[in-house]
């Protein structure tokens, strides 16, 4: 079921869960709307598993709201296709920064520097795996103490990141990232 | 209000509901540190130094800005929240110049204190910094350096809730936030009034007084100028603060004695100009009540006041008293009638004022304020005052000099400009000058003695004060407002036509009157105030003579010179005109 309510679409294989979703008449808020860009596509950047903006309380902006339930939506299991899990975090700390409103240390500084420590990871700089200590020590600290659930959430997406997925991290650093990841993903997870 | 019990790091406090885990923790002698916050100017939980632990919560909350709830259990210290502060502080210090000896809060800086508070031994974080952007020392008193911002916004807050200004946003998005006038302005084109109360809630360097310190040095060294320097009235009671001495110790005479050992050739007191300001106001006043002039009349005596009705109600500006300040009287008085008495050439004196504000700073650059040169036709002869130092810029003159003050004796001021009353002293707080002015008003009006000269009403740090003082069957009507959200609040009532049966308005800038002024040691908080101001009218209960009219200087000042107040000499020296900013 899709947002339970449209039967199971009949789908090739292959077929991005955004495009089955599309089949299927549910309209998913793509990543690439925030980012301002869309190279990648809605079959790269779709985000499948959404809350409703106004049921999350606190954020009274409709724009932020949105982000952060985009954010949220990516701590659950539902990931795009061929997306490493590294570029997923870039991605997310860049929307981060951009609609950071620059009040608190955390997320205004805290998500920069996890930006970039990411950003060297992604590029090969990273000399060895302390780099991961400090992301993960910074994204702890975003996550916990960070003023708003924008901050909040992008620390501990950071940290699910790096704890979970800490192979695709490690692959990065020693240079043998096999590119892509599939993620374990079927119809059932994009149900809200 | 109900009482809520709760628990902080295992101790029972019973506290009024409302109240933050902050204050609450400090009444079970728990000082959870902070960094942004500030009490009832900036509590916004912008820096997350304060976060602690609360049972059943998942994530850190700030002490500062959370209010208790009855159970509560919070702890303070653990672990966690070490590393979380610690990380926070690391994060702050990788975006800051670490430029901590040449800073010119080098040992009076609240990151600095944090640093050392939170043991932070090495700073494991480093990146992109603010360090491209610009200083701006577009003002004559302040200087910003968005490079040391942390980006607490007390500034913002102060600003634009303390003072109802708001010259300065929190502008931009993420890590590229910063503080600055909006649409990139310089803040010299902005409607700032310099009041300075910025820089005395930064907690770092990021503004500043301007410092003018290097031209005292060198007028000083130059052999050709009599230097003669001006003590503002709040500066005797907060001087001794940069040096130990609790906050409000009266240091007149100290005072005296190290600007005497720093080679001025005359020190005087700006408390002989306020003693003279109170002749020509009141006398102002007495005319306007007698001859149907515009009324309320307000004071003038505070540039950054001046400088924001001139922006924000230019429409009003006839109600203001068209007497200069007494720094700006002084510097008039000191380069005509002194000189001349002294046969000393006008264009040799250089006058030095220490004052409580940068706004001194802006009014001593306000181009008509050069009576001098007008009055002895010599376009050599500058400013009336040529240089303005905050108490904060005599304090490092003073540190720099290795004068041991705390240990100086007390000295007289010279004569003829040092001698002062009580009157003036009071000047320094808010009210003061309002009693000072009913001491004198009322015996020139009446022709009776004063009996109870302490205007208890006019006193202390509410916002708004009001008396009534009956004279010769008029009852004089007064108001005393002091920060700018306390002017606003009374313009606004002008405006509305409130204000029609009041005849005398004291107006001061900053909070507290001149001795919370933006130029006065760090820190000033309410407490200080409160100090300063006690010992202000400690000062004003040991003089001699506490009205102004009694000062033998001033009456000699008229006898020989100005003949009388609001005489031809007076128009043309002590008195001066405003500017609509709009």
């Amino acid at each position: 079921m899709i947002f339970g309510s449209s039967p199971w679409p009949e789908v090739a294989p292959t077929t991005a869960i955004l495009d089955a979703a599309n089949q299927a008449g549910v309209r998913i808020p793509l990543m690439c709307f925030f980012l301002g860009f869309n190279e990648g596509g809605a079959e790269v950047m779709g985000v499948a598993r959404v809350i409703a903006p106004c049921t999350w309380p606190g954020a009274a902006d409709p724009v932020l709201a949105r982000i952060i339930s985009v954010v949220r939506g990516l701590m659950g299991h539902a990931w795009p296709r061929n997306i490493c899990r590294v570029e997923m975090t870039r991605l997310l700390l860049e929307l981060v920064q951009e609609n950071s409103c620059g009040t608190c240390v955390p997320c205004r500084v805290g998500t920069r520097r996890m930006l970039d420590l990411v950003g060297e990871v992604l590029l090969g700089r990273a000399a060895d795996l302390f780099i991961l200590e400090q992301l993960g020590r910074i994204a702890e600290l975003v996550g916990s103490s960070s003023k708003c659930d924008l901050g909040r959430l992008a620390g501990k997406l950071v940290a699910g990141a790096i704890s979970r997925r800490r192979r695709e991290f490690i692959a990065h650093i020693r240079g043998n990232c096999p590119g892509t990841f599939t993620v374990d993903v079927h119809l059932g997870t994009v149900v809200v | 209000m109900a009482k809520l019990k709760l628990t902080i790091d295992g101790q029972a406090v019973e506290v009024e509901e409302g109240m933050s885990i902050l204050k609450a923790a400090a009444l079970v002698g728990v000082k959870i540190p902070t960094l942004c916050y500030l009490e009832d100017i900036n509590e916004v939980g912008a820096c997350r130094i304060c976060v602690v632990e609360v049972e059943g919560k998942e994530d850190f909350v700030t002490a500062c800005n959370t209010p208790v709830e009855d159970g509560m259990v919070v702890r303070t210290n653990t672990p966690a929240l070490r590393a979380s502060r610690r990380t926070t502080l690391e994060l702050i210090l990788s975006d800051h110049p670490m430029e901590c000896l040449t800073c010119v809060r080098n040992g009076n800086c609240e990151l600095q204190a944090l640093a050392a508070q939170l043991n932070v031994r090495a700073v494991r974080v480093s990146g992109a910094t603010h360090a491209d952007l610009p200083r701006d020392d577009s003002t004559s008193g302040i200087v910003r350096d968005p490079r040391k911002c942390i980006v607490c916004q007390r500034c913002i807050n102060v600003c634009a809730n303390v003072q109802t200004v708001g010259a300065i946003e929190l502008q931009g998005q993420g890590f590229e936030a910063f503080v600055g006038p909006p649409a990139n302005l310089k803040l010299a084109d902005t409607r700032c009034v310099q009041c300075g109360q910025c820089a005395l809630v930064c907690p770092t360097a990021a503004i500043v007084e301007k410092d003018d310190t290097d031209k005292v040095w060198a007028a000083l060294l130059d052999p050709a100028k009599h230097v003669v320097v001006q003590t503002a009235p709040a500066t005797r009671v907060t001087i001794g603060d940069m040096f130990g001495l609790p906050p409000g110790t009266p240091v007149t005479g100290k005072m005296v004695a190290a600007l005497r050992r720093l080679g001025f050739d005359a020190v005087f007191d700006t408390d002989f100009a306020a003693d003279l300001t109170i002749m020509e106001e009141g006398s102002e006043l007495i005319e306007r009540l007698t001859k149907g002039g515009v009324l309320p009349q307000f004071t003038s005596c505070s540039p950054g006041w001046i400088k924001f009705i001139e922006h924000f109600y230019p429409e009003f500006l006839p109600h203001v008293s068209t007497c200069k300040s007494p720094q700006q009287m002084f510097g008039a008085v000191a380069k005509t009638y002194y000189a001349q008495k002294k046969g000393i050439d006008p264009e040799n004196v250089f006058v030095v004022s220490i004052m409580p504000c940068t706004a001194k700073k802006f009014e001593a650059e306000r181009p008509e304020m050069n009576a001098a040169s007008r009055y002895w036709n010599n376009p050599r002869i500058a400013r009336d005052v040529d240089v303005v130092l905050t108490s904060r810029e005599l304090g490092r003159m003073l540190k720099q000099a290795g004068i041991d003050f705390p240990n100086l004796p007390e000295e007289e001021y010279d004569e003829p400009l040092g001698l002062s009353t009580g009157a003036a002293a009071i000047f320094g707080a808010t009210g003061g000058v309002m009693e000072a002015a009913l001491r004198t008003a009322y015996e020139l009006v009446t022709g009776k003695t004063l009996e109870q000269i302490d205007f208890q009403a006019v006193r202390g740090l509410d916002g708004i004060k009001e008396a009534v003082v009956p004279m010769n069957g008029i009852n004089v009507k007064v108001m005393v407002g002091h920060g700018l959200r306390n002017a606003r609040q009374i313009m606004e009532k002008l405006k509305a036509g409130e204000l029609k049966d009041y005849h005398f308005i004291e107006i001061m800038c900053c909070p507290g009157g001149c001795i919370g002024g933006g130029g006065q040691p760090i820190p000033t908080d309410t407490v200080v105030r409160q100090s300063r101001i006690e010992g202000i009218y400690r000062v004003d209960a040991a003089m001699k003579y506490r009205k102004s009219h009694e000062n033998p200087a001033i009456k000699q000042l008229y006898a020989e010179f100005l003949e009388k107040p609001l005489g031809h000499k007076s128009h043309a020296l002590l008195h001066t005109q405003y500017t609509p900013r709009n």
